[in-house]
């Protein structure tokens, strides 16, 4: 489990990898970044 | 993604998928432990533990155990049996494993980035408990995460996974196609892909044409986007027959009342909803966020991000001990998110 107050999914696919990260603001997850890469980029 | 969020990341919920992974059923039996016959919690963890000690090969590992029905002295699809009285407690439990090299190799890349590992989770899923209401899991419903390499297939019925399975074929071959057919780099199929291409070609005039050069200066080749949609159509088409015989296999094939619900990058292609009516015979759609976010939301109806975000919501959900959001809403709605996918 995460050790402070931010949660984080990682999708390591065949051809990307996806990140999202999220924390708890004020009762409500809080999307603070999105990442994506894609490989070969295009 | 640390610059993005100006917060140091050091650890993730890791999402696992690939043609490697494999579902089987498995059945457990345990006595009740109490001398009045209660089953406790303890008591379904060790059915849940029995249903574990399946024979594998020695290459392979355990993902998951998901109990999908349980049994109390033969009477039959209890959900939760904790505070029912009996002697012989069994459980019918779905046993997703994978091989012991790819979760090895993938563990060792996101060492090597830096990170921990909160948990490792079978993306298709956590993208399942995400984009799917319990309604649509109720009367069944089968989620088809089309990626670059693989398609991902996760079917629900009365509740429950019934199957899942993931397939070697994705949008990525679309593209290899385009490629091919029509002698540009990868590159520029990727991008013609995205911009032109439809599932169905019928749809779409002769006159038509898309220029090459607008990717690609040294390109001047005119295309019919008709003929870029019919490489589209045949490529689609063994997907959709791989998913097909996968549906026949349980014998669900155009019988999934609420559907099939899309995610992943290649969801993105343009008619896909009407082509995926047309092939499966069954009502389609794009998957949306069961979920009240804040924040970035704006891209989150990008299906790119769909496995990413329920990996996230399944982080929130498994230390929801450590937190009390004053947000009811969030709170009910995320209650029970996933829980099924840990023994």
């Amino acid at each position: 489990m995460p050790k402070d107050n931010l949660f984080v999914g990682l999708d390591v696919g065949s051809t990307k990898v996806a990140a999202c990260c999220g924390e708890i603001v004020e009762g409500m997850i809080n999307i603070c970044g999105l990442r994506f890469r894609q490989f070969p980029k295009p | 993604m640390e610059t993005i969020s100006a917060r140091q990341i050091r650890s993730a919920v890791v999402g696992i998928s690939g043609p490697h992974i494999t579902t089987s059923i498995s059945k457990g039996v345990v006595a009740v432990s109490r001398a009045d016959g209660e089953i406790t919690v303890s008591d379904v963890g060790r059915v849940i533990e029995a249903a574990r000690t399946v024979a594998l090969p020695p290459n392979r590992e355990i993902l998951h155990v998901i109990p999908r029905s349980y049994v109390v002295d033969g009477q039959e699809k209890i959900d939760d049996p904790v505070g029912m009285t009996g002697i012989r407690l069994e459980v019918e439990a779905l046993v997703v494993s994978g091989a012991t090299s790819a979760i090895k190799n993938l563990t060792k890349c996101i060492f090597q980035a830096g990170l921990e590992i909160d948990d490792l989770v079978f993306a298709p899923l956590a993208t399942g408990y995400t984009f799917l209401t319990k309604k649509q899991k109720e009367i069944g419903v089968g989620l088809l995460d089309i990626g670059g390499g693989t398609t991902s297939l996760v079917v629900f019925e009365e509740g429950d996974i019934l199957h899942a399975a993931v397939l070697p074929i994705g949008s990525g071959l679309i593209t290899n196609d385009l490629a091919i057919g029509l002698r540009t780099s990868i590159e520029t199929a990727e991008k013609i892909k995205i911009n032109y291409a439809s599932a169905i070609p019928d749809k779409i005039r002769e006159s038509e044409t898309v220029s090459l050069a607008q990717f690609d200066a040294g390109e001047t080749e005119k295309i019919e986007k008709k003929y870029i949609s019919e490489i589209v159509q045949a490529r689609l088409g063994e997907i959709y027959s791989l998913v097909a015989n996968e549906l026949k296999t349980i014998g669900k094939d155009g019988m999934l009342p609420a559907g099939v619900v899309l995610t992943g990058g290649g969801s993105k292609l343009e008619d896909l909803i009407e082509a995926t009516k047309d092939y499966l015979r069954l009502p389609a759609e794009i998957g949306k966020q069961n979920f009240e976010l804040g924040g970035f939301v704006d891209k989150l109806g990008d299906p790119v991000y769909a496995t990413s975000v329920a990996l996230m919501l399944y982080s929130f959900e498994h230390s929801q001990s450590s937190f009390s959001p004053s947000e009811p809403g969030i709170l009910g709605k995320a209650k029970g998110f996933l829980k099924h996918l840990l023994p």
